[in-house]
């Protein structure tokens, strides 16, 4: 039962992809700055490795609601 | 359970003739939490105390002790204290310290000079030694020890001295090993050999001397010497030491280690003054102590005292910091390692462990789903449990959320990725088995791929309900922001009052049905089953506009223009969409092992039986990288799910942990 594929349904795959591609990119980004301070922290004090980690996956939020989006988006395919 | 223990302020006040009695009760009760004096002006009239009379002594025991157990490699044990004087502690560790001392000395001497003989810088050492011979000296005649000692140079010159009348001893230092070059007549040879001997006298060899010799009238000689000999003998010299060591260590293992824990009991007992207020001849000090401990305190510290000493207890007024000692029941106790991790509850507010101790595991569960994957962990944190006792409680609550997995997985119908039975036997199973069963456990065969596959026994497909996974995750959100914001509510109120309460917490749970429905109706997020069973609770769409009018004032009110922008925003919104998670991690676990599977497969059918080989490696190293970040991965977010979505709704934290004065096994 493979969809039939239409140039609607492949603009519609391109907007899922961007959707989870540029949401990864956002959190790549902000958790670059977080994870290079976290590490410096840690140099200091190495007891913050349980914070610097949890602080660090705390921009994961973005790419998961790319995630949704995309899924949202794939749904109008079926 | 949802709270800490009951603490009750402690104040201690009495002569300080009683002072030692007290503190000896009081380290073997355990249970007093002592809060430092600190002085804040020097008009004040307490001192910060002394330390009890014996301690420094003690103290320098200890760290010979400590020095002891670290260089004899003696490994820490629960060894009980015994009944030995401190007395003759003091003077067997004083004599063990020096003869250790000396074996250690020895060791490095020996340990260098290995050094020295096998990266062939023999010569280097020999040329820092400068020769100059005294005109009348005739070093031609003369015989030489030439090599390398362990002593005072001084003291071995003197030794020298007295042996040979007749002598001239150069010395120099390479690389922190001394050098020397004895020269004296054939006469007093033996004599002086033995001196040398005394002082750990390594020679060298012969032929590198004379080599040596040659390179200080003419050119640098280049002849390969062969050092074999003595390193050989260097070696054994070495041996010999060591299992003097491990001799020392045999003998004194017990005594050190017993004694270790007797002195540092003392010397706690011994610097607690310094945590208390003292005058000349009195002594006070505050502290905490659980409320179902303090009659058990006050008759034990009155019978050592014949009441001379007072005590009183008072319940913590609102603005004190109250120490956290937790409360819970031995299942629970591992998640307070979570609390540790980010920061402990204060007195006066709900103690989150227990819904940690709950979620936690579901969450985890949820994501990894495997029961292969979870076996695989279970086994693992068996394993680590046993090896690294010090983790045990971490790893307690991993092993929790391990079976949490393996329950999770049987819902799913997953193991190790696969889904589905082979073909022949799925088709066999399917025939044999009872109707209901079939239906039950949604076993019917399903089309993928234009062939027919035959799923194990599940409640429910990941991979076949996507948008039921996702309605499923969201709906754990909303679940759980709410229990968050309701305890955050029941906080506020106990120690603020209704209407704070409301303004702060009140105003967002009545926002929250409007989130719910627009999550329903115009996003589509949630759909299926959950999409029914929300919208048959939810009231009419006028009522939910309402609510969240008197919802959004309310909480402009409490929390003012940060209120406002979270409004607008819809913080609770995105936080109950950060519970996709749930979904997303496990569906990437579950793709990947899949893809894994795949790829083994293809390997099989395209080579036949040799590729049983590959396929296995790619079973192993695929499944193995996906379960290392399938632990890692579904922890950090079900933690971070607590951190801050859910407590992020209630959780003040910042409190400090209860330290009972007494021994604490480490």
């Amino acid at each position: 039962m493979a969809t039939e594929i239409t140039v609607g349904v492949g603009l519609i795959a391109i907007g899922a992809s961007l959707a989870v591609g540029l949401t990864a990119v956002g959190t790549g980004m902000a958790e670059q700055a977080i994870g290079a301070a976290a590490v410096g922290a840690m140099a200091e004090k190495e007891e913050l490795f349980g914070k610097g980690l949890i602080m660090t996956v705390i921009p994961e939020s973005l790419v998961i609601f790319g995630l949704v989006v995309a899924i949202l988006i794939l749904n109008l395919v079926g | 359970m949802l709270r800490p223990k009951q603490m009750l302020k402690l104040t201690i006040f009495g002569p300080k003739s009683y002072m030692k009695q007290v503190i000896e009760e009081l380290y073997d009760m355990n249970a007093v939490h002592i809060e430092d004096y600190t002085k804040k002006s020097d008009d004040d009239v307490f001192d910060i105390g002394n330390p009890l009379s014996d301690n420094e002594k003690h103290s320098d025991t200890l760290v010979k002790i400590r020095s002891l157990i670290s260089n004899l490699d003696i490994e820490r044990k629960n060894i009980l204290p015994r009944e030995t004087s401190f007395e003759t502690i003091e003077e067997n560790v004083t004599k063990l310290h020096s003869k250790v001392s000396e074996v250690m000395a020895k060791k490095e001497y020996f340990t260098r000079i290995k050094e020295i003989y096998t990266k062939k810088e023999i010569k280097k050492a020999l040329s820092s030694l400068r020769l100059r011979f005294d005109d009348e000296f005739d070093y031609t005649s003369a015989v030489y020890f030439i090599g390398f000692v362990n002593a005072e140079i001084a003291k071995l010159k003197e030794d020298v001295e007295k042996a040979s009348k007749k002598n001239m001893t150069f010395d120099s230092h390479y690389n922190g090993v001394k050098a020397i070059a004895v020269f004296t007549d054939h006469k007093s040879k033996d004599d002086v050999e033995k001196v040398l001997e005394d002082y750990d006298f390594s020679p060298i060899d012969n032929p590198v001397v004379k080599e040596h010799f040659r390179d200080l009238t003419s050119a640098p000689g280049q002849r390969f010497v062969k050092l074999d000999h003595e390193v050989k003998a260097v070696s054994d010299k070495l041996k010999r030491v060591n299992d003097e060591l491990s001799e020392l260590k045999g003998e004194n293992m017990i005594f050190l280690l017993s004694s270790e824990k007797k002195l540092t009991m003392e010397v706690e007992k011994g610097e607690a003054p310094l945590k208390f207020a003292t005058t000349k001849n009195t002594f006070l000090l505050r502290g905490w102590v659980p409320r179902n401990k303090s009659k058990m305190l006050k008759k034990k510290v009155e019978d050592v005292s014949n009441s001379k000493v007072k005590m009183k207890f008072e319940v913590p007024g609102k603005h004190e910091e109250v120490p956290i000692e937790f409360d819970h029941p031995k299942m629970v106790e591992p998640f307070e390692a979570f609390m540790e991790l980010y920061t402990l509850p204060s007195y006066k507010e709900i103690d989150p462990t227990f819904f940690m101790f709950l979620t936690f595991p579901i969450f985890f569960g949820f994501m990894l789903g495997d029961v292969g994957y979870g076996l695989v962990t279970l086994g693992l944190f068996l394993f680590l449990k046993m090896k690294m006792p010090g983790m045990k409680n971490f790893l307690n609550a991993f092993i929790i959320a391990s079976i949490s997995t393996i329950i999770f997985g049987m819902v799913f119908g997953e193991y190790f990725g696969f889904e589905f039975f082979p073909p022949a036997y799925g088709e066999h199973l399917v025939d044999s088995l009872p109707e209901h069963l079939i239906n039950a456990l949604h076993m019917h065969p399903m089309e993928s791929h234009g062939a027919l596959v035959y799923p194990f026994p599940h409640l429910f497909s990941r991979s076949h309900q996507i948008s039921d996974l996702l309605s499923i995750s969201v709906l754990f959100g909303i679940v759980h922001i709410l229990i968050g914001l309701v305890v955050g509510f029941i906080n506020i109120f106990e120690n603020h009052g209704i209407v704070h309460a409301l303004e702060e917490k009140g105003g967002w749970i009545m926002i929250m049905p409007l989130i719910v429905w627009l999550l329903l109706e115009p996003l589509g997020v949630i759909t299926g089953h959950v999409y029914d069973m929300l919208a048959s609770i939810l009231p009419p769409l006028p009522v939910l506009g309402i609510m969240f009018a008197v919802g959004a004032i309310l909480t402009i009110i409490g929390e003012g223009v940060v209120g406002v922008i979270e409004v607008m925003f819809l913080a609770l919104m995105s936080n109950i969409l950060s519970y996709a998670r749930l979904m997303a991690v496990g569906l990437a676990s579950l793709s990947l092992a899949a893809v894994v599977n795949d790829l083994s497969g293809q390997m099989i059918q395209s080579m036949g039986i040799i590729g049983i080989i590959p396929a296995a490696i790619i079973m192993i190293l695929g499944h193995g990288i996906n379960i290392a970040l399938g632990i890692l991965s579904p922890f950090l977010h079900s933690l971070r799910l607590h951190y801050v979505e859910f407590f992020g709704k209630f959780y003040g934290g910042g409190g400090k942990k209860y330290k009972s004065f007494g021994y604490s096994p480490k």
